[in-house]
């Protein structure tokens, strides 16, 4: 992997990471709610799971669609999905309803995954690989090419990871909720501009 | 699309009490004559009335604004807001939602009013009607009484069904749209009355508790059903997500109308305090106290106030046979550090004020009178003023040193306890650890009105829910 593609799925990792819908303010809200900081460590892992989870699988069904159809199909679904979730998260921002606040850890799995996956977090890594130049668009996919999709997505757990971690424990230890709903910006926005460039991006390369 | 947060989301009660002070408050108000069918000419509506509250405004201490429903007779009574501090919960973050509009059910007619308190928050405009078909056929429901928002949408309680009878219970507006999405409750259980309602939100607990049915409560109370102990005098536990009924607590027969619920603002604790009206052995009022310890959840009696000995001849004929009068605790209040509990006293005509430190065992630090049955207590601001109506919906400021009092109950109770009728009033107490007195001059009135629920710019002590500790 080139060292672009792999600062471009790290990078997007700490994006992905930093967005409050994506986890770390759930992770400071249930070590808050258990005074415990072992809730955090907890918590991200079941949220780097249910993450990763998400953006394989959908880099999965990518890989897959491209060994039945043409090239410029899965690339026209993948440009047509991100203007979609782009368009989505600009005009009519709804997040998933299915947990609660009391929640274990498997739950806080299916959480994270139902959150990546409504957010279009995976999309964007396969916008990645087309635009880093080392795509698995180009197909036909042979069997080698699960390294393709599988390397993407744990470089990028591991940057979504970090972030979601580091930023959690420290709100958690350094009380800075306080702060931080003062100077919150709306990253439902941030995300769907993320999500055109994305689009944009892939349809130039 | 906003780029900032809502400054009036907060993301704990602790971080709630450091916001700035409130600078006004919406009342609605009540339209008495339309109810009773005196009113000459065009019937009027009720009213949404806005009140400043900025002590250095020209105009405070005076309804500034009065918005006229359209409609006559819909008993506007409580109302919240479409959004609030649940919008900053980690599950489901709204947090680029405003708390904008106002949600007010009509409680008598089923209409209810969506009400944009932006551009000018001192005009605030209706922008959309829930006809009363309209929330019968998508819900089920009638009668919306309550309105809390929630981290999934708005979240409101109706007393009635759809054919005017039980059960009651919950149903759920949409945050964006506004439009009715349907009965809340999967699995009712044993629950059949409705009333109030409220939730230990990051326990995914909601909590819900009981008055009557529209038959028993909209021509007055049923003497002859309280004395059965036919009121109700339960308060069920429900789990909040998968939408069932998990347990009822039950007070006894004996405690009949248990109505306000107030949990702890704090998320982490697992209490709460319920108002019981009136017991049918003495005529005495009751604050409950809800809790969980390794037995599970369990309720007690942790405040009982006395009915006081009066002679007949000052007594409405409800009340004549039994020679006192009631507290009639209608509604209290907890503030957002959970330490003052208020409770009104609608009958006797007092207000009380109770530190609950200590959950299990409330002390009384204060009471002011004002108001009541036979007392008729005056305001300091006209001390020859007998004044109708007692202390009835009070409403805690953020920072929990202001609190907010207006008088009517409900039309046809009015009627009943007060039958030489109510004229509308809303007074303003000034509360701290050493002291608590009304402020002298601030005396706002209805005239032909009655007041009833308070809710302050920028969020109270009984709508927001925090997710955070």
């Amino acid at each position: 992997m080139s060292i672009e593609a792999l600062s471009y799925y790290l990078g997007l990792g700490f994006f992905h990471g930093l967005n409050p819908a994506m986890g770390w303010l759930f992770a400071v809200a249930l070590a808050l709610q258990h005074n415990s900081l072992r809730w955090i460590g907890r918590a991200v892992i079941a949220l780097g799971v249910g993450h990763f989870l998400s953006v394989f699988c959908l880099c999965a069904v990518f890989i897959l669609l491209g060994r039945t159809l043409p090239q410029l199909w899965v690339k026209g679904l993948c440009v047509s999905a991100l203007f979609g979730f782009g368009g989505y998260w600009l005009f009519r921002a709804r997040h998933p309803r299915w947990v609660g606040m009391n929640v274990g850890l498997a739950e806080l799995v299916g959480w994270s995954f139902l959150m990546a996956s409504a957010h279009g977090a995976g999309l964007m890594l396969v916008a990645g690989s087309s635009l880093c130049g080392k795509s698995f668009l180009p197909l036909p996919v042979q069997w080698d090419s699960l390294k393709l999709f599988f390397y993407p997505s744990v470089i990028h757990s591991i940057g979504y990871f970090f972030t979601v971690s580091i930023l959690a424990t420290l709100v958690f230890r350094a009380d800075l909720l306080g702060l931080l709903y003062r100077k919150w910006i709306n990253f439902d926005i941030l995300w769907a501009i993320s999500l055109f460039l994305a689009g944009i991006g892939t349809i130039l390369a | 699309m906003k780029w900032t947060i809502d400054p009036t989301f907060y993301p704990s009660a602790r971080i709630a009490m450091e916001s700035p002070p409130e600078k006004l408050a919406y009342v609605v108000a009540l339209n008495p004559l339309a109810l009773s069918g005196q009113e000459n000419g065009r019937a009027r509506g009720d009213v949404l009335a806005v009140i400043d509250l900025d002590p250095e405004s020209k105009t405070y201490g005076q309804v500034v604004n009065r918005l006229e429903m359209p409609h006559p007779g819909d008993e506007l009574h409580h109302f919240g807001w479409n959004a609030c501090s649940s919008s900053l919960c980690p599950q489901s973050p709204h947090p680029h939602l405003e708390r904008r509009y106002l949600v007010v059910p009509g409680l008598r007619s089923s209409r209810i009013y969506i009400i944009d308190t932006k551009p000018d928050p001192f005009s605030p405009k209706i922008v959309k009607i829930i006809e009363p078909e309209v929330l019968k056929k998508r819900t089920g429901y009638s009668r919306p009484h309550t309105v809390h928002c929630g981290p999934e949408g708005i979240y409101v309680s109706a007393l009635g069904s759809d054919q005017g009878e039980g059960p009651g219970g919950i149903f759920l507006l949409d945050h964006f749209s506004f439009d009715p999405l349907g009965m809340w409750e999967i699995d009712r259980g044993s629950q059949y009355y409705a009333y109030d309602f409220w939730w230990h939100i990051n326990q995914d607990i909601l909590l819900s508790s009981e008055w009557g049915t529209p038959p028993m409560v909209e021509n007055g109370v049923v003497g002859s059903l309280l004395m059965e102990g036919k009121y109700g005098h339960r308060l069920h536990l429900w789990d909040l997500k998968k939408r069932r009924h998990l347990q009822e607590l039950d007070l006894g027969e004996d405690y009949q109308m248990a109505l306000e619920v107030r949990p702890a603002h704090d998320p982490r604790k697992s209490y709460g305090f319920l108002g019981v009206v009136v017991s049918r052995k003495d005529l005495s009022s009751s604050v409950w106290l809800w809790f969980k310890d390794k037995q599970g959840w369990q309720i007690k009696k942790v405040i009982e106030i006395p009915a006081l000995d009066a002679s007949k001849e000052l007594l409405p004929p409800l009340l004549q046979p039994f020679g006192k009068v009631p507290p009639l605790v209608t509604d209290i209040d907890l503030s957002l550090d959970d330490r003052y509990l208020y409770v009104s006293c609608w009958g006797t005509g007092e207000l009380r004020k109770y530190l609950v430190d200590d959950p299990g065992n409330p002390k009384l630090v204060g009471c002011l009178k004002i108001g009541g049955i036979v007392s008729g207590f005056p305001h300091p601001k006209n001390p020859r003023k007998a004044l109708s109506g007692g202390p009835q919906m009070v409403e805690v400021s953020r920072d929990g040193k202001r609190i907010y009092l207006t008088n009517s109950l409900y039309w046809a109770w009015d009627e009943q306890f007060y039958p030489g009728g109510i004229e509308g009033w809303m007074v303003k107490i000034h509360s701290t650890p050493t002291s608590f007195e009304f402020e002298k001059d601030f005396f706002v009135e209805f005239p032909g009105l009655r007041a009833h629920q308070v809710r302050l710019q920028g969020g109270d002590s009984s709508t927001d829910s925090f997710c955070f500790p």
